[in-house]
């Protein structure tokens, strides 16, 4: 059931891709911006009505009902699996503000805990070291300069930055 | 032979071997590191050769050319984070072999794959430089479409147990390449009025997410899947196996050798396009193809071999007409611009000295290559004896970091993470991630040439007056039978099975 659901969400996401493209202007007649994604969008729609008619036909009657049963929130890998990607888009959006030294550690930590550490020494040490590691790598080494943050973390960030 | 010697005389000497020693170094860590790729390697030692005559710089970037192409595949093979994108398709067996405690055999067979493929390349077109100019001049727009399309339809067959999934994934994969600024008109195109969005998705955020980010959650969803690679790493089974594993696979070697020299040739067409159209035909004519993806010694070497095979053929353009045939040979150019070299036809006449010494310093830095690659790789393979709760937070910070380094974006990191969230499910479901990745990177060339076919020609028509062209599209369509036959007989012998069976 969840793969049918899955193709379902992808077959209405480019039959909305599909109208939005009607948005998109021609100026050139041979070869218009618009019909080269509209043939690939008519392809995948027709292709992926082809795949679901294939999955409910070898669906069992049985598993033929939707219910929330089939997002399996009960089960402890779909939870560490959920807490990783909200873990994940947290460090993203946190990084501009937390600037770069900070969020790491931070993220390495949770993370680190997440897939099994247990140790607080081992996750402490592991994550600050990890970090320095990598930043000397890319910010001594390459001369990329990751985001700072804000306040006195940018000022931190731009005094490691020219350290060495 | 005049300028066999001639490349012999100005590259044996002192400085120009221990420059070009330092290049594979630099190349090789460069290469190895996830958002590093071949054309910023390239960039990134620019500075180093403002000091050096013409000939030691010459020598010193194509070393880090050659090496930072192979880099790529050591944290592919160890941490599935393709470091290069031309070795995205070595992650596909090298992982998989590396988690089941075969990372050194994985790493030799890269290694020595890409030494093979550079060197053959690097000879090749010593021998054949003008003979082949004259095949890439023939190469027009309808040529080039016919081949991007051949490398997207031979892929879809890899799959054969699926091929409605994988072709779907490769459409799907085309269509991302749409996305952005249309090359011709410059209308937007599902930017949805984000500035963000107009130069499109970039494909290294976007493999680092589908790769690295999708492994790192299928091991936290099942994480008695991680044991078996720390477990072999402790237990010392990390060790550089000899020549004879790939002797194993020296027909492999040398057919994607030839295609990766081919592909290189073609302006545009660069060592990406290379690895992974060499990947799809070793998975349609490797003798167990549904070991393919599963940690297949010849899914390694075909990927390897191609992307080191294409530097050479990436040259001959770059070298006789001044056309780089990929974006790390466009940063060669200004390179060598600098120093005074003037790329085309006069080259060999005004200046042999420069065409020879970069041939002989390829031939060099791909024999040095391989030597101080298998140490490199010792080195980051130390890492598999942490436990996986460190090196899965490793890699993700890896992967992060690289993202962001590539561009200095953050939004490269959204796509990242996009690509990743979205990956999970598509893997999970049944579609193949690599023909998505294939549609992407081939898509926009394929749209483009396509377009610029009807400019030049009219109508589709048309293009089959061009012969290159016929023989493309009949190549094509007699693997489409094949593939379909096969499927057909496969599908009839299974049901008969089922019939018969009491």
């Amino acid at each position: 059931m969840g793969e049918l659901l899955f193709n379902v969400l992808l077959l209405l996401f480019f039959v909305v891709m599909g109208a939005y493209s009607f948005d998109i202007k021609i100026v050139d007649e041979h070869s218009g911006a618009r019909y080269w994604p509209l043939i690939m969008i008519c392809a995948v729609i027709v292709l992926i009505c082809v795949k679901i008619a294939q999955i409910w036909k070898a669906l069992p009657k049985e598993e033929r009902k939707f219910s929330f049963g089939i997002f399996k929130l009960n089960d402890p890998g779909v939870q560490k699996l959920l807490l990783a990607l909200g873990w994940l888009l947290l460090y993203i959006i946190a990084l501009p503000y937390g600037g770069y030294a900070l969020s790491t550690v931070i993220f390495f930590a949770g993370m680190a805990w997440l897939i099994g550490a247990r140790k607080v020494s081992v996750i402490a040490l592991s994550s600050i070291g990890i970090t320095i590691a990598v930043w000397a790598v890319f910010v001594w080494g390459l001369d990329v300069h990751p985001p700072r943050g804000i306040g006195f973390l940018e000022k931190i960030s731009i005094w490691l930055e020219y350290l060495i | 032979m005049e300028l066999l010697m001639t490349g012999i005389q100005v590259v044996f000497q002192l400085e120009v071997l221990l420059v070009i020693a330092m290049g594979v170094l630099l190349g090789v860590v460069f290469g190895a590191l996830p958002g590093v790729s071949a054309t910023m390697s390239i960039v990134l030692c620019i500075s180093f050769t403002y000091s050096m005559n013409p000939v030691v710089a010459i020598s010193f970037l194509a070393a880090v050319y050659c090496a930072s192409i192979t880099g790529g595949s050591i944290t592919a093979i160890l941490f599935k984070i393709p470091g290069t994108p031309s070795s995205a398709p070595t992650t596909l067996d090298g992982y998989p072999m590396a988690k089941r405690g075969e990372a050194g055999k994985a790493l030799t067979l890269a290694l020595l794959a890409s030494g093979f493929g550079g060197l053959f390349s690097a000879v090749v077109m010593f021998m054949l430089t003008q003979p082949l100019m004259k095949l890439a001049l023939r190469f027009s727009s309808p040529e080039q479409f016919a081949v991007c399309a051949l490398g997207i339809g031979i892929l879809s067959f890899v799959d054969s147990d699926r091929p409605l999934n994988t072709f779907v994934s490769a459409l799907i994969g085309i269509w991302i390449a749409t996305i952005g600024q249309d090359r011709f008109s410059s209308v937007a195109r599902f930017t949805f009025g984000t500035v963000k969005l107009l130069d499109g998705i970039e494909s290294l955020p976007f493999m680092i997410g589908m790769f690295a980010v999708v492994e790192i959650l299928d091991n936290i969803r099942n994480p008695e899947d991680t044991k078996d690679m720390t477990k072999d790493a402790v237990e010392g089974k990390f060790k550089v196996t000899g020549i004879a594993d790939f002797m194993k696979t020296k027909w492999t070697a040398l057919r994607s050798a030839v295609i990766g020299t081919v592909v290189g040739i073609i302006p545009g067409a660069g060592a990406t396009i290379a690895s992974f159209m060499s990947y799809s035909v070793e998975s349609k004519l490797n003798k167990s193809p549904e070991t393919m993806g599963q940690g297949n010694p010849h899914g390694i070497v075909a990927s390897e071999t191609a992307n080191n095979a294409a530097t050479g053929g990436a040259m001959v353009p770059l070298l006789s007409m001044g056309i780089p045939g990929s974006n790390a040979a466009a940063m060669m150019l200004t390179a060598l611009s600098i120093h005074g070299v003037q790329m085309g036809p006069l080259l060999l006449r005004s200046q042999p000295e420069y065409l020879s010494a970069t041939f002989m310093s390829m031939i060099l830095a791909n024999i040095v290559m391989v030597v101080v690659s298998i140490y490199v790789a010792k080195v980051f393979a130390q890492v598999l004896k942490v436990p996986y709760y460190i090196l899965g937070s490793l890699i993700f910070v890896l992967a992060l970091t690289g993202t962001y380094a590539y561009q200095s974006n953050m939004f490269d990191l959204t796509v990242m993470f996009i690509a990743g969230a979205f990956g999970y499910f598509f893997k999970k479901y049944g579609f193949n991630i690599s023909a998505l990745i294939l549609g992407m990177v081939l898509g926009g060339d394929m749209e483009y040439y396509f377009r610029r076919s009807l400019l030049m020609y009219g109508n589709v028509g048309s293009f089959f007056q061009r012969p290159i062209f016929t023989g493309i599209v009949v190549l094509f369509a007699l693997v489409t039978v094949f593939q379909v036959f096969s499927m057909l007989r496969k599908r009839s012998n299974a049901k008969k099975q089922k019939t018969q069976q009491p």
